[in-house]
């Protein structure tokens, strides 16, 4: 939704990084307000996965120039931990397997970790199984999950699904859900769209990184870029959408292309 | 030869040239004093043997150890903490001795027979027992530590579990070492009728000893279809010298369950050797080495196959963190008649520090044209990207960090039989791998 006057949760100018000395962003812009959803999409190797990358703060990439900032607050120098405190949540792409750590407890760590630092009270562990219960029911999670190592020999569907259990236990102020459709059948789609918008509110952003528009069907966004070249090329509404599904990206990229020229 | 071992080896013998332990058992004083000539001309090994060039001993060697105190005081309290709840009988040697005082002993002893070796060689059937398994030491893994144990030991547990014990009950050897500069040597012999089961957990503290040596030799010999549960725990002062000799004979159908978790001392050595000596026998081992600080880890094991349709599981992990030198060698020898052998070896290593070290070697000696053989050694470093996952979820760099060094870890131990000791190794494993 777009509100009038909302707060700026997300502004980002000119934004440039590189890994192992190839820059990948190269000027990436893009403002994002309390209660929207917005929508990041483009052609493989266009940067969007970079840019969430850098946006939660992954070591592997450097910020050579331009800013970063959230509520009005620079992250350059900040680290993924303490970007998940402020309110920042990436899901990801393909959730990391960690055998030996038990979902459940993993959880609660990360649950008492963030919440503790906004001032909440940690919740012991039976604390923690009630406070759960109505997040799973509301992805359709069985609570034998809880048990499971974290995301080891999880199906596709089963690991988007924990990563959107995970935002919703840790109600982040921005979340960037990076390809969260990809590998999910649709009544696993509707599930992970569904808690989505359930989740989200009139004091939180969303922001979809995604190839296709099926997933902007059941999520739907107010805004859209699209990125090539590490850029965001062209911005406008969730009509847009339909149009880059059914003419493709290639005349926008064209377009693009013109008025560079 | 070199001049530290000898000293050490001369002086060990003389500062406890007094005490043959049962000498008036002609068979065990033969034992002794065999060990005692030889160790006199052959002194303790140095870095110049192959089976021992990683594990340098020349601090061990250049200490001056003293018998221990006999009656060194022990707060009863701190002793008893070390117990688990899961033991029937628990049995504490402080420096190597039996104490009556700490130990308590289950009253039915009609399954499992547990005492000290004086009592075992007053009971007439238990003595001819004895005779036959004690000092099974041969072959492979045998080294001058074992003789010096055999010519110095002061007691020894003996675990005599009979056809009748059908149900895993745990026996809990606690080995306390209390001394400054002292050694001790302890011994245990288990041994398991046919069908007889036992879950033994071998555990090795110190309760303010410093830079003491522990020189531990344990014999195991499993009878045709027994089944014994192993678990060593080396939990030594980090000042002291662990060194130890576990052997075990596996008859037909029988299976030996290892778990040796090496969390203590700042030089330790587990020569951990397992024979499959009849048909069809059945041996699995985990292991974990935690190398922290200065420490220096070694592990070497050799399981033999001699005979056919034997089967063998091993799964060695460690981490090596700060400045610390981890060692593991794997043997695995399938002998000439051992065909239809079932063998995998799985040895991973984490390394935490640009400083420490993992000399990983596993060595398949393979006689038998009819068998499987598997294996694999792999060294790395905690994933960059599994790291951001945990740290993209609030935790802090040394929170992830310890939580995925405890995943690695945990595969080790998530099945081991005695329960309590899960959390007990859990928290070794997470202050020894802080960042």
């Amino acid at each position: 939704m777009i509100i009038k006057n909302a707060e700026t949760i997300l502004s980002v100018q000119n934004l440039v990084a590189s890994i192992d000395d190839t820059q990948i962003l190269k000027g990436f812009d893009i403002t994002v307000k309390a209660g929207e959803i917005h929508a990041i999409m483009g052609p493989n190797g266009s940067g969007k996965s970079t840019f969430s990358k850098v946006l939660a703060g992954h070591p592997s990439y450097t910020v050579d120039n331009g800013t970063l900032e959230f509520k009005g607050q620079s992250l350059m120098d900040l680290e993924p931990n303490e970007r998940a405190k402020l309110g920042i949540f990436l899901g990801f792409q393909y959730p990391v397997e960690v055998p030996g750590v038990t979902n459940g407890s993993f959880l609660r760590l990360a649950y008492n970790t963030v919440q503790g630092a906004r001032g909440k009270d940690e919740l012991d562990p039976l604390e923690f199984d009630d406070f759960i219960q109505s997040k799973l029911t509301l992805l359709g999670m069985d609570a034998s999950f809880l048990e499971r190592s974290l995301n080891e020999g999880f199906s596709g569907g089963e690991k988007k699904r924990n990563e959107i259990l995970q935002m919703s236990i840790l109600e982040p102020t921005l979340a960037i859900l990076d390809e969260t459709d990809s590998g999910l059948d649709i009544d696993a789609l509707r599930v992970v769209a569904n808690g989505v918008n359930t989740l989200h509110g009139e004091n939180d952003a969303v922001v979809l990184v995604t190839h296709y528009q099926r997933l902007l069907n059941y999520i739907e966004p107010d805004f859209i870029h699209v990125v090539d070249g590490g850029r965001v090329i062209k911005t406008g509404d969730k009509s847009l959408a339909h149009e880059l599904e059914s003419r493709g990206y290639e005349w926008v990229l064209e377009e693009n292309r013109s008025r560079a020229a | 030869m070199n001049q530290h071992s000898v000293k050490f080896t001369a002086d060990l013998l003389t500062a406890d040239s007094t005490s043959v332990a049962y000498s008036t058992e002609d068979w065990l004083k033969k034992y002794q004093l065999e060990a005692r000539a030889h160790l006199e001309k052959c002194s303790l090994p140095t870095t110049a043997e192959e089976e021992w060039r990683f594990t340098d001993l020349t601090a061990l060697y250049k200490s001056n150890l003293t018998p221990p105190a006999l009656d060194e005081p022990i707060d009863a309290s701190v002793a008893k903490s070390f117990l688990i709840p899961e033991a029937i009988s628990s049995v504490v040697l402080l420096n190597g001795v039996y104490s009556s005082s700490l130990s308590t002993v289950s009253s039915d002893q009609t399954k499992i027979r547990v005492c000290n070796m004086a009592s075992a060689m007053n009971d007439a059937q238990l003595n001819a027992s004895l005779k036959r398994r004690f000092n099974s030491l041969e072959g492979d893994g045998v080294s001058g530590f074992c003789e010096m144990n055999t010519a110095l030991f002061k007691d020894a547990v003996v675990i005599h579990a009979n056809s009748n014990s059908s149900s895993f009950e745990t026996i809990h050897v606690l080995n306390i070492s209390t001394g400054k500069h002292t050694f001790n040597h302890p011994r245990l012999l288990v041994i398991a009728e046919e069908q007889a089961k036992v879950c033994v957990l071998e555990d090795y503290i110190g309760i303010g000893g410093f830079g003491y040596m522990t020189n531990a030799v344990s014999e195991f010999s499993l009878a045709a279809e027994s089944q014994v549960i192993h678990v060593k725990l080396q939990r030594d002062d980090d000042s002291a010298f662990h060194i130890a000799h576990t052997h075990v004979g596996v008859d037909q159908s029988a299976s030996y369950q290892n778990w040796s978790v090496s969390v203590g001392a700042a030089v330790s050595r587990h020569n951990l050797v397992t024979r499959q000596r009849e048909e069809g026998g059945h041996i699995a081992i985990k292991g974990l080495a935690l190398g922290h600080d200065k420490r220096i880890v070694d592990t070497h094991s050799c399981i033999e196959h001699t005979k056919p349709h034997g089967q063998s599981v091993q799964v060695h992990k460690t981490i090596a963190g700060d400045r610390s030198k981890v060692v593991f060698n794997g043997k695995v020898k399938v002998q000439r008649g051992a065909q239809q052998t079932n063998s995998s070896q799985q040895n991973r290593n984490l390394l935490l520090s640009a400083r420490a070290s993992v000399d990983a070697k596993p060595e398949l000696e393979i006689f038998a044209d009819d068998v499987k053989c598997a294996h694999g050694a792999t060294v790395g470093q905690v994933s960059e990207d599994e790291l951001f996952y945990l740290k993209s979820r609030g935790l802090n760099d040394d929170l992830a960090r310890n939580l995925l060094n405890y995943a690695f870890a945990r595969e080790v131990i998530e099945d081991l039989p005695i329960k309590s000791l899960g959390a007990v190794i859990e928290s070794y494993i997470r202050d020894q791998t802080k960042t």
